[in-house]
């Protein structure tokens, strides 16, 4: 169905920023005792806490052509964010952000240092300690953050509608199935609800086998 | 006990206020319905606003409207709602983003590949529906189909073009004026202009307060604060 189509093509690239970007976050936010931490642990959550049709604004206020950084990347690129799928990524990217972050800190959390001392101890450098230790410890704990990332990522609606928009190439599962229910499509409301359930059990279940480990 | 005291209170405070009538309202009718509500003698008036297609699929899933006026026929709402009477007639125009390159109802043709052009969306917006017909008339479609952005409802379209997302927009005479930042190129040629009426519904299972406050918004003091507000008492 064209709506999953357009959501993976957001979806995705979302993702691949998403992923690197929120393990290095939980990375440092699990490791680091600096006073930069305190500050990096609060404001990584606004944008989960935040009620989606603020950060669309936001996004609009900042990305939107009479935006500051709207209006270079314009003049400079040509380009036009608001009603791309560009758009629909960033507005899903910033709200998928917090939950990689805090699931990845959670996952480095529970990585025991002493494995990593005794790594290095035995000549390991940092690079291969982290590569051979630390991150074959935390993949079940990334996997299960990456999950939770893609699905709110997957079902993102308020940020998308107030900055991407509503067009053919933003209009991702969950605004189709509203925008179908105005319309009285019920037919494909209903279609594309249900895949998005089966999908969200599906998840949830690979999660469970997951968190198993 | 002290948790059935609740459920009371819950149950009780779901009760609508006596004589409240629920009114979904295209939403190009805003203020005129805003000023209304506060002068009206009637029943005291609950106002929704939003798309007229979205008004009208509410109501058709169950959203309790007593009184709907939307920006042109909702046939789908003859199961369950009659026509009491037109409250006023309204055009098109064409705005664009102040600022924006030059254009007008028939040079969308010489517009540049970046350009775009609001609109509503359709089937909901009835905005969007009187754009696309007009700019089929005028032959000028093939030529901007491409160029096309949608807007949720008329005044998210106007929005559009106040924000320079879009560089022009087709907006109702009416919607002009309301946000800065947006210029009146022209209202839409006489050949293509379509029949822009705004009917006025009573909901079969209305109550009696309903029927005062829909005859009320059918009168002469209606009429005559739509007209102030650029609104037309005449077919365009």
């Amino acid at each position: 169905m064209s709506a999953f189509w357009v959501s993976l093509r957001i979806v995705l690239p979302a993702l691949a920023f998403v992923v690197p970007i929120g393990a290095a976050l939980g990375f440092f936010l699990a490791r680091s005792r600096s006073a930069l931490r305190a500050i990096v642990d609060s404001l990584v959550l606004v944008p989960l806490v935040l009620p989606p049709s603020v950060v669309g604004y936001a996004l609009l206020i900042v990305l939107g052509r009479q935006g500051p950084l709207g209006s270079v990347l314009e003049t400079l690129f040509g380009v036009r964010l608001v009603f791309s799928g560009a758009a629909a990524s960033i507005a899903a990217a910033t709200v998928a952000l917090p939950l990689m972050a805090k699931g990845a800190e959670a996952a480095f959390v529970r990585v025991d240092r002493e494995l990593e001392e005794v790594a290095m101890a035995n000549g390991l450098g940092p690079w291969a300690t982290f590569r051979l230790v630390t991150l074959p410890i935390a993949l079940p704990g990334l996997g299960v953050a990456t999950t939770l990332a893609a699905l709110r990522a997957l079902g993102e609606f308020g940020a998308t509608l107030t900055f991407a928009g509503y067009s053919a190439r933003t209009a991702t599962a969950p605004l189709e199935v509203y925008f179908a229910m105005q319309r009285g499509d019920d037919a494909r409301a209903l279609s594309l609800s249900l895949v998005l359930v089966v999908a969200s059990v599906g998840a949830a279940l690979l999660l469970r086998a997951w968190s198993r480990r | 006990m002290r948790r059935l005291g609740l459920v009371i209170v819950l149950v009780a405070s779901c009760k609508r206020a006596p004589e409240e009538v629920t009114v979904g309202a295209a939403i190009s009718l805003k203020e005129v319905m805003d000023e209304v509500a506060t002068t009206s003698k009637g029943p005291r008036l609950a106002l929704v606003y939003g798309a007229s297609g979205d008004l009208a699929a509410q109501m058709e899933h169950g959203a309790p409207f007593d009184v709907l006026a939307t920006a042109g026929e909702e046939p789908r709402l003859s199961k369950m709602a009659d026509e009491l009477c037109t409250l006023a007639w309204n055009t098109l125009v064409l705005v664009r983003h102040h600022g924006s390159p030059d254009v007008s109802w028939t040079t969308f043709d010489k517009t540049p590949p970046s350009f775009r052009l609001a609109i509503g969306l359709t089937p909901q917006v009835p905005a969007g529906v009187y754009a696309e017909e007009a700019l089929r008339k005028l032959g000028a479609w093939t030529a901007v189909e491409s160029k096309i952005v949608r807007g949720t409802n008329v005044r998210a379209v106007l929005d559009l073009v106040a924000r320079g997302e879009a560089d022009a927009g087709i907006v109702y005479a009416t919607d002009e004026g309301i946000r800065k930042d947006v210029d009146v190129v022209g209202e839409v040629p006489k050949e293509a202009r379509p029949n822009v009426r705004y009917p006025l519904y009573l909901s079969r299972v209305a109550s009696h307060a309903s029927g005062r406050a829909a005859q009320l918004l059918c009168g002469e003091d209606t009429k005559r604060a739509l007209v102030a507000h650029g609104f037309l008492d005449h077919p365009p």
